[in-house]
């Protein structure tokens, strides 16, 4: 564990990320692309706040939630994609694979650096979904509600959204763990995640003409679905907890599974290695 | 001390390294040597751990880097033929980050960051940037990862590529000052100038195969059975070949100069006064008589045939 905490704290990598993001968003270097996308994301999440407060019935607490599963998804690929094959793209992997360190805690040490950017994303949506939702109840609105069961609504929604978060977090490692560069892995992320997100509910629609109670269990691991299926759910829905509760659990197995696939690719490539002239 | 016996590596049909065996011991620095694509990077990744060999063994200090390479890592410097650089991250956060992977105590890190710096010559670039240093800094600073965890053995891997010649000469310096602390070292290149000046040891690989090793003057006159010997006349040289032509421990005569004459001699040092004397008692105006030693470049050449895999 100790081991970990040195890789994370002290890693490179995330040192290089942490000074470039604090330089381009430094006073001295104003304005910049991201000094003007924090200011224009800023501006729009106090206005929804605003709305929110004043009881604006189109913003509901819930699209809050809608926002943080669709940021943490593009986060988290965002920040991991070129871990590894940034890595090897650089040649430093070498580095790290001749430390007496395994592959499973480089993989983790690595993954790890998403962490605080998805706090934040929770932190910044999440918890204000929390309090106007408890406010609107409080007003008689229903909506972020399943009924009666408000607080585990919130708490799947949650869940849902940092399982997801793993999903995500498995799968670009297992994309940057094969790349031998950072614009392959990411083509390869966008690729993946595309297939996961946007095919996929197109394939459920598609086989609903042959089959509706297959159409919607499949339809159902989707997140966004299933997150409907928490926080917003139709009347005529039924068994929104649990279809909400396997679309974690699946999206945790499989992101644990792509994280271990992850580190047996960096441990393979330790072992048998390419030809030097390759 | 370092054992390798019979390390073998193919990557599918090509096979990279075949059989090689050698035995380092503490202080020695050996030189690798080979043309581009002989198989002198996949023996050191090899031995870094970074792949398995497909037969063979090597045991550094007892401990082999098969059964046991988590272990092996903690006693190897590995400087591989790039440096990999990280962009914004300043020269002591560098150390500091594989100080910390290399499990070395939080409290002591400090000092051993000095302590290679100083060594390497890094002191004053301490906060300075990785990527504002020089080629040749850079090289010193990959030398100083290496040194973080005091290994037994370390491996570099084409260190005075690209180095301009003071940059090459301090590096020598360097790695000579290493050996005499106690640490093997394995140094590969295929510039042999540069390895012929600091290292005790060699082994020169062709094809994937050790042609040959052990000291170098072992090596250099187990390639040179006949020592030339070049003789300065101010006339008479063809004449002077024919008189030498036939005489013990002469196995060949060569005009190579209008006044010169190379002889290839079988002799002890003692018979070669007797040479000399011949010369001059048969009248013959010597001007020079030098042996001319064969340097580690030669040998390389004379038992190389620059065939790669």
């Amino acid at each position: 564990m100790r081991m970990w905490i040195d890789l994370v704290r002290d890693n490179p990598v995330i040192k290089e990320s942490q000074r470039s993001f604090w330089e381009r968003i430094h006073p001295k270097t104003w304005p910049t692309n991201t000094t003007i996308t924090i200011a224009i994301v800023a501006i729009v999440y106090f206005v929804l706040i605003t709305l929110a407060l004043q009881g604006i019935s189109f913003i509901d607490p819930s699209v809050f939630m809608f926002v943080s599963l669709t940021v943490t998804i593009f986060v988290s690929a965002v920040v991991l994609y070129g871990t590894l094959a940034g890595e090897r793209e650089k040649r430093t992997l070498d580095l790290l694979l001749v430390a007496p360190v395994t592959a499973s805690q480089i993989v983790a040490a690595k993954t790890l650096k998403v962490v605080i950017p998805i706090l934040a994303i929770i932190v910044l949506l999440d918890i204000p979904a929390l309090v106007f939702a408890i406010v609107r109840n409080a007003n008689g609105m229903k909506t972020m509600s399943s009924g009666a069961s408000f607080p585990i609504a919130f708490f799947g929604s949650t869940v849902l959204i940092l399982s997801v978060a793993l999903f995500v977090i498995g799968l670009t490692m297992l994309v940057s763990s094969i790349n031998r560069t950072t614009a392959g892995a990411l083509t390869g992320t966008i690729a993946v995640l595309f297939l996961a997100y946007i095919v996929f509910p197109v394939i459920t629609g598609v086989l609903a003409v042959f089959s509706r109670p297959l159409s919607d269990t499949m339809s159902s691991v989707h997140p966004f679905i299933a997150l409907f299926h928490l926080v917003a759910p139709n009347p005529g829905w039924s068994n929104n907890i649990l279809i909400a509760t396997m679309c974690s659990i699946i999206h945790i197995v499989l992101g644990c599974t792509f994280i271990v696939l992850a580190s047996r690719n960096v441990d393979r490539e330790r072992k048998r290695g390419i030809a030097p002239n390759a | 001390m370092l054992e390798v016996k019979g390390l073998r590596k193919a990557f599918g049909p090509l096979v990279a390294v075949e059989g090689v065996s050698f035995t380092l011991q503490p202080g020695d620095i050996f030189g690798f040597i080979g043309s581009n694509g002989a198989g002198k990077t996949t023996t050191i990744r090899m031995l870094a751990t970074l792949l398995e060999p497909d037969s063979g063994s090597a045991q550094l200090n007892g401990i082999d880097i098969r059964q046991d390479p988590m272990a092996v890592r903690k006693l190897i410097g590995y400087m591989p033929d790039h440096f990999g650089l990280y962009e914004d991250i300043k020269v002591w956060e560098y150390l500091d980050f594989f100080a910390a992977v290399y499990r070395v105590p939080k409290g002591e890190r400090a000092g051993i960051i000095e302590n290679v710096l100083e060594l390497v010559g890094l002191t004053t670039k301490r906060d300075a940037f990785a990527s504002t240093l020089s080629k040749g800094m850079q090289q010193r600073l990959s030398l100083a990862r290496c040194l973080v965890h005091d290994p037994s053995l370390l491996l570099l891997d084409e260190p005075a590529s690209g180095l301009d010649p003071r940059a090459r000469a301090e590096l020598k310096e360097l790695i000579t000052e290493l050996g005499a602390m106690g640490k093997m070292v394995i140094v590969s290149s295929h510039i042999l100038p540069e390895l012929a000046d600091f290292c005790n040891a060699v082994g020169i690989i062709e094809k994937g195969r050790l042609i040959t090793h052990g000291r170098v003057e072992d090596v250099v006159r187990g390639i040179q059975k006949n020592r030339a010997i070049e003789v300065r006349m101010i006339d008479r040289v063809p004449e002077a070949g024919m008189f030498l032509h036939g005489k013990p421990n002469i196995s060949a005569t060569r005009v190579i100069g209008p006044n010169t004459l190379k002889v290839d001699f079988t002799g002890e040092p003692n018979d070669l006064a007797g040479l000399l004397k011949s010369l001059v008692d048969g009248g013959y105006l010597v001007t020079g008589f030098v042996e001319k030693v064969e340097n580690l470049e030669d040998v390389f050449l004379k038992i190389t045939t620059g065939a790669v895999q």
